[in-house]
């Protein structure tokens, strides 16, 4: 394989968020017009310097980037639209530090923002995809709970993990997210006897390993070191980033994603290995799929991470720990904000900028993202380490 | 036997439906009768809906199944089925026009 070009220079900075609501009447433009305006406040950037817009949004019917150009008067020279939903927060920061490093544009501003009222989470799950609905809708229409239940039974079937392992990822980032202004559900304690006596929603899936839907909107931006240095930005630097879409395709039930082709090349490129990085922040559609990428991200072989979740604490003061701001189980799935939560969250943790709880001197976090469920599992997947710098 | 769709250049069997070939990308393809035996990969039991037209029915029980002829489709299942039994599957339209799957205890 040749070798991939390094991200240096590139600095990511102000973490955005813009706090989360159960059901909101504002439409997506609104959630991602107000990320725009706290990153520039934040920033003490003028609007006109912002020359590079990376959206994703699954509540804006047709209307891409390009339409919030107009809606926000702004006229970028480098545009980036990411219909990859949990996987988009990765990809947005891969593609803007590649058009940094290139001079296609010197701010970038990277926001996922979305609505939720009733209407739109039953409008976005029955016209999904075409594959979705020729061979998982008819089943009872499930949505992505029937899917990832189907995985969920499938791992633990192969691997021996219980309920009671899943259950260790949703209580330990609902203590996670105390302290947390912005989860939804951070002030309703959970334990693992809740957890457990919680009512089936599609079995083997209960009601705490499913995310809540709500409004929300995650943003940050990325521009070159010296100039978050001259605006005085806590920032971080990107050791190494990877993505992989459609991976193992033959596999007939997901155990692994593309994290697992490619985290050799993650680590290699980032110069350092799983037991240096100080926090990770995973896609947490599901409890499994933490698992999944805690293996396949090389914090435990394969089929071992429920003796990883037996024997080590995801908690933000524990030995690993996972989703320091309660992730989406905790914070609410704020449409494909969730996908950029991963990212936001680890560079919250390592510039000292976190809503909630801090990991002690958190340095390097790795952020990992997994998205769209056309058929039967995600397609996309990434994941990027960044390292704290010039606070 | 079940129909299921085929590529008339290179032999793969593919689900969903396609519009061209998955491997080789041919757009000759036909609705080929192939054998209607698999087994159950791992099964889920329903409690909720995304649409009115399921509320009365559930629990629905569906399935993932592995068929021997080399597709992975999901499926309707029995109550009592679980991750390992032998099934053979069978098509059917629903109330929709919609082909589903169903799969029956061997
Ligand atoms: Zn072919």
């Amino acid at each position: 394989m040749t070798s991939v070009q390094d991200f240096a220079g590139v600095a990511v900075a102000v973490p955005v968020t813009v706090p989360y609501s159960r059901f909101s009447d504002r439409a997506a433009p609104w959630w991602i017009g107000s990320a725009l305006r706290e990153l520039l406040k934040r920033s003490g950037l003028r609007k006109e310097e912002i020359d590079g817009l990376a959206a994703t949004s699954f509540t804006m019917g047709n209307d891409t980037t390009v339409a919030l150009t107009e809606h926000f008067d702004m006229s970028p020279r480098w545009i980036e639209w990411l219909p990859t939903g949990g996987a988009s927060g990765v990809m947005a920061l891969r593609r803007a530090a590649r058009a940094i490093q290139s001079g296609d544009a010197n701010v970038v501003a990277c926001i996922a923002g979305d609505t939720a009222n009733p209407e739109s989470f039953s409008k976005l799950v029955a016209n999904f995809s075409r594959f979705s609905d020729e061979a998982a809708r008819p089943y009872g229409a499930p949505g992505p709970n029937g899917i990832f239940a189907l995985i969920t039974a499938n791992y633990m079937q192969r691997f021996g993990a219980t309920r009671a392992d899943f259950g260790a990822i949703a209580v330990a980032q609902r203590a996670n997210a105390q302290g947390n202004a912005n989860a939804l559900l951070g002030s309703k304690p959970l334990d693992l006897d809740g957890y457990l006596a919680a009512p089936p929603i599609a079995e083997p899936l209960h009601l705490f390993d499913c995310v809540m839907p709500c409004a929300g909107a995650e943003a940050f931006l990325v521009m070159s070191q010296e100039k978050a240095a001259s605006l005085g930005l806590p920032h971080a630097i990107i050791k190494g980033a990877i993505e992989r879409h459609n991976a193992f395709f033959s596999d007939p039930v997901a155990t692994r994603g593309g994290w697992l082709q490619d985290r050799d090349q993650l680590y290699a490129q980032a110069g350092l290995g799983p037991n240096e990085v100080d926090c990770v922040q995973v896609y947490d559609d599901y409890p499994v799929i933490v698992a999944m990428q805690l293996e396949d991200l090389g914090f435990c072989d394969k089929g071992e991470a429920p003796q990883l979740l037996r024997s080590r604490s995801l908690r933000v003061d524990g030995d690993l720990p996972v989703n320091t701001c309660g992730g989406q189980l905790s914070c609410g799935q704020a449409g494909a904000a969730g996908g950029f939560l991963p990212v936001v969250e680890a560079l919250r943790q390592i510039t000292g900028q976190t809503l909630g709880h801090r990991v002690a001197d958190a340095h390097i976090a790795l952020a990992s993202g997994y998205g769209m469920v056309v058929h039967d599992r995600c397609l996309a997947t990434g994941a990027v380490i960044l390292e704290g710098a010039g606070r | 036997m079940i129909d299921v769709q085929s590529c008339q250049t290179c032999g793969q069997l593919q689900y969903p439906r396609r519009d061209v070939c998955r491997n080789c990308l041919s757009d000759d393809l036909v609705d080929s009768a192939v054998v209607d035996t698999g087994t159950i990969l791992a099964v889920s039991t329903l409690w909720r809906s995304n649409e009115p037209r399921f509320a009365s029915k559930l629990p629905l029980y569906i399935a993932k199944a592995d068929l021997d002829c080399g597709i992975h489709v999901i499926c309707f299942a029995a109550a009592d089925m679980k991750a390992g039994d032998k099934v053979r599957v069978s098509g059917k339209l629903d109330e929709t026009g919609q082909k589903i799957w169903i799969a029956h205890s061997l």
